[in-house]
């Protein structure tokens, strides 16, 4: 469901409930209609595309939507750049990503958030992504950003779309903290399910890979801050 | 299921040629995780 593009909007039901499209900011986030929040909570942020610590008014919310989100999760293993957000899917346990009765299909436009642990919005950014299975090796099927659909980036300031890739974001130096030095950041972001025929020893997860955009890396590079991801279906 | 050294092999092989074929169908670091995944269960042959 999506807000109301113009006219009365409210917190709680004030201009009204249950109202298509809805007119509560509540109601769309799927919260109690009575419960007290600020405008600058990272909910509430997050629902009007302004995170950080910008001016935000409720004209904000207007046209907003806070989507399904399909996945909530702290990263579970880190290897050098990559942080894998969920993984060991097999067919039996799939990618929720990916499956299930709410799933980012193949041209759908999905939010990506990256918070830090103090719920902080760390990335935000709006993108379309291509879902599709390898058929060579099709054991596995995937999703990635669709180059040249990256929008609405609204975390970090200064962020942009990478110039030589064009499904990848670069991220300014001091968004993310590196074992030494400061360091423009490459984000990409990929996951995968397990097809039928997916031997058992081939599994899914979603990823986040961190690049540095120049210089040589600093060794075993990890990103502390980086600690939760969402990905939301809109 | 239980998969012989062979089968295994020929999942690398068939992942390899997918590579070559259309090196953009997976990002870099899903390739090398497959990879590992695959090269991972090889291992466990060569242990026995």
């Amino acid at each position: 469901m999506t807000l109301v593009a113009s006219g009365a909007i409210s917190f709680g039901t004030t201009a009204g409930a249950g109202q298509t499209p809805k007119r509560s900011i509540y109601e769309e986030l799927g919260i109690s209609v009575t419960s007290t929040r600020s405008l600058g909570a990272t909910d509430m942020r997050g629902l009007a595309d302004k995170a950080g610590n910008g001016t935000i008014s409720i004209s904000d919310f207007y046209g907003k939507s806070a989507g399904t989100t399909l996945i909530n999760i702290n990263f579970t293993a880190s290897a050098n750049n990559l942080l894998v957000y969920g993984g060991g899917y097999t067919v039996s346990n799939q990618n929720p990503v990916l499956s299930g009765g709410t799933l980012l299909g193949n041209g759908d436009s999905a939010k990506f958030i990256i918070t830090d642990n103090t719920s902080t919005i760390k990335v935000q950014f709006n993108a379309t992504v291509d879902v599709s299975t390898n058929s060579s090796f099709p054991y596995l099927t995937t999703f990635a950003i669709r180059g040249g659909t990256i929008s609405n980036i609204v975390a970090p300031s200064g962020a942009s779309v990478n110039s030589s890739d064009n499904k990848k974001l670069d991220v300014p130096a001091g968004t993310f903290s590196y074992p030494s030095g400061s360091h423009v950041t490459v984000l990409n972001f990929s996951g995968t399910n397990p097809t039928a025929s997916t031997p058992a020893f081939i599994t899914g997860s979603n990823s986040v890979n961190f690049v540095e955009a120049s210089g040589s890396a600093p060794p075993n590079a990890l990103q502390t801050e980086a600690i939760n991801l969402k990905i939301i279906k809109l | 299921m239980s998969y012989t050294k062979q089968q295994v092999e020929d999942f690398l092989q068939q992942l390899y040629a997918a590579k070559e074929n259309n090196p953009e169908a997976y990002s870099p670091e899903l390739w090398i995780d497959i990879e590992k995944q695959i090269q991972a269960k090889l291992k466990t042959y060569q242990e026995i």
